[in-house]
């Protein structure tokens, strides 16, 4: 085959892509399955009827919908409220408060904790005290960004319990196993003998997980303490976790989350941390306190304390900088 | 509540209207991502506007809803992409369930354009997700690395990555695609 060249070759397949309208065909049935409805086929009619048509129209549909929100309301089953529905979509209430979901894809909403669920059929969930438990199908949930002293929304899994604080992910939920993948926010895994894990947008976690490890096992104080050798290293929190962090932190400060962003560096500057990864972590932290949040006192008591601890800093140049635009003394 | 009737968006817009307006650059998206598939981008399209539809009360912050729609997409492609990748969904597809007749044969295209895009289809998910929108929407790395939540370092070797595999099948790359 004569070598083509390939970004030509999809070139113009782009301006082909560009220049197709959609069908009329795919319209409608994009209609019918959005909003439960076909567009009228385009049939010509005379203009006295056709303004005929419309007027009673608008009487009956006026009519239909005062007394739909009369009477009706919106649909609630096991504490959902179905916010949308297409292709059968009718969830029904089965033992134990559980919601069972047969056919169809539609969007449930629990609005007294902001959580709206987009889901496809088979899928059975539940509402529980301090959330949603899902116990099968796959579940795209949307949180409402929430005030951090309303405390997380809780949606129970088989292998633990997702924490979220207002953001969208996916669940899979096979009954003994699953995932979850977070588009965007934050979520934290939390399961039985395990801290939380935080997962960080694009990130995917998978349950079963595997049992924590073993504690190192403790020293015995009575016996005679082995001397030092010379690569015997502290434990310290290892660089992957320090970069992951950063990763993180980027990630909260793109999005404009800084106060998040400050609550996880002063988390992790707690903790003890090799003196490179604490200098980088409270400059970042500093940083975020100078230019973000602009918090002169608190900028400005930062920058001294990480100058005492980093007298020989490699952010010197950058730190004089953030001070003397903060003014401080 | 029906879709339709959803609250309104900037006080005039009703989620009916932002599909109306929306709807065609959103399917263009999609059949970009489905390298030119039309079930493939109705299916894509669909799923988009449920999801706008979940956060659609927060929308009227929203400057940016281009963009907003844009990032849906994409993310709702890859995902798509990735479940197709799955061993049931290619199972189902070799029992003739999913099969659509040659979705390039819809457009109008020329052999090389339709073999390039097939090209497209055998790259894992997430390399022709980001190949796609360098190509057909020209988004720089920075912005693919925002648009789908990854590294820019992660982005750089993922199209890397599916140049190389597009070089090892017999194509030239011409130079800047990189």
């Amino acid at each position: 085959m004569a070598r083509s060249d390939f970004v030509k070759a999809v070139e113009e397949a782009r301006d082909a892509v560009a220049e197709a309208p959609l069908p009329v065909a795919v319209d409608r049935r994009l209609k019918a399955r959005l909003f439960g409805k076909a567009p009228a086929p385009a049939v010509k009619l005379r203009w006295k009827r056709a303004r005929l048509v419309a007027v009673a129209a608008s009487v009956v549909l006026t009519a239909g919908a005062a007394l739909w929100l009369v009477t009706a309301g919106p649909r609630t089953t096991g504490g959902f409220e179905t916010v949308a529905a297409s292709g059968g979509f009718a969830p029904a209430l089965g033992a134990g408060g559980t919601v069972e979901v047969a056919g169809g894809s539609g969007v449930l909403r629990v609005p007294e904790e902001g959580v709206s669920l987009a889901l496809s059929s088979p899928a059975s969930l539940r509402r529980d005290p301090d959330g949603v438990r899902v116990l099968r199908g796959e579940v795209d949930v949307a949180v409402r960004k929430r005030p951090r002293a309303a405390g997380p929304v809780r949606v129970h899994v088989s292998g633990g319990t997702i924490e979220v604080f207002g953001t969208r992910f996916t669940l899979v939920e096979r009954g003994d196993s699953g995932e979850v993948r977070l588009f965007e926010g934050s979520v934290g895994f939390r399961s039985e003998g395990r801290a939380l894990e935080m997962l960080e947008p694009g990130q995917t976690l998978q349950w079963p997980r595997p049992p924590p490890r073993e504690p190192e096992p403790q020293p015995d104080p009575s016996a005679e303490p082995e001397p030092l050798r010379k690569r015997d290293v502290p434990a310290h929190a290892p660089l992957e976790e320090t970069d992951a962090l950063l990763r993180e932190v980027a990630s909260l400060r793109t999005r404009g989350r800084y106060t998040e962003a400050v609550a996880l560096l002063d988390e992790r500057l707690a903790r003890k941390l090799r003196p490179a990864s604490r200098e980088v972590l409270s400059y970042e932290l500093g940083a975020i306190l100078t230019w973000q949040l602009r918090d002169s006192a608190a900028a400005c008591a930062h920058w001294s304390q990480h100058q005492r601890a980093h007298p020989r800093g490699r952010f010197a140049k950058e730190i004089a900088n953030a001070r003397r635009a903060l003014g401080c003394r | 509540m029906s879709l339709a009737a959803a609250r309104p968006l900037e006080r005039s817009l009703t989620f009916e209207e932002l599909y109306e307006s929306q709807k065609e650059r959103v399917y263009r998206w999609a059949l970009q991502f489905g390298a030119g598939s039309r079930g493939w981008a109705e299916d894509v399209t669909h799923d988009v506007f449920i999801r706008v539809f979940q956060t659609y009360d927060s929308l009227h912050h929203r400057d940016d809803l281009g963009g907003l729609l844009y990032r849906v997409t994409a993310n709702v492609a890859l995902n798509r992409l990735r479940k197709e990748r799955g061993i049931f969904s290619r199972l189902r597809q070799l029992l003739g369930d999913e099969v659509e007749a040659d979705p390039h044969e819809q457009l109008a295209l020329k052999e090389t354009s339709r073999e390039a895009l097939r090209q497209l289809e055998a790259l894992p998910a997430l390399e022709r997700a980001v190949l796609s929108m360098k190509l057909f929407d020209g988004k720089r790395q920075s912005e693919i690395a925002q648009t789908l939540s990854l590294s820019e370092g992660y982005v750089s070797k993922l199209l890397q990555r599916a140049m190389g595999r597009i070089r090892s099948a017999g194509w030239e790359v011409s130079d800047g695609s990189e």
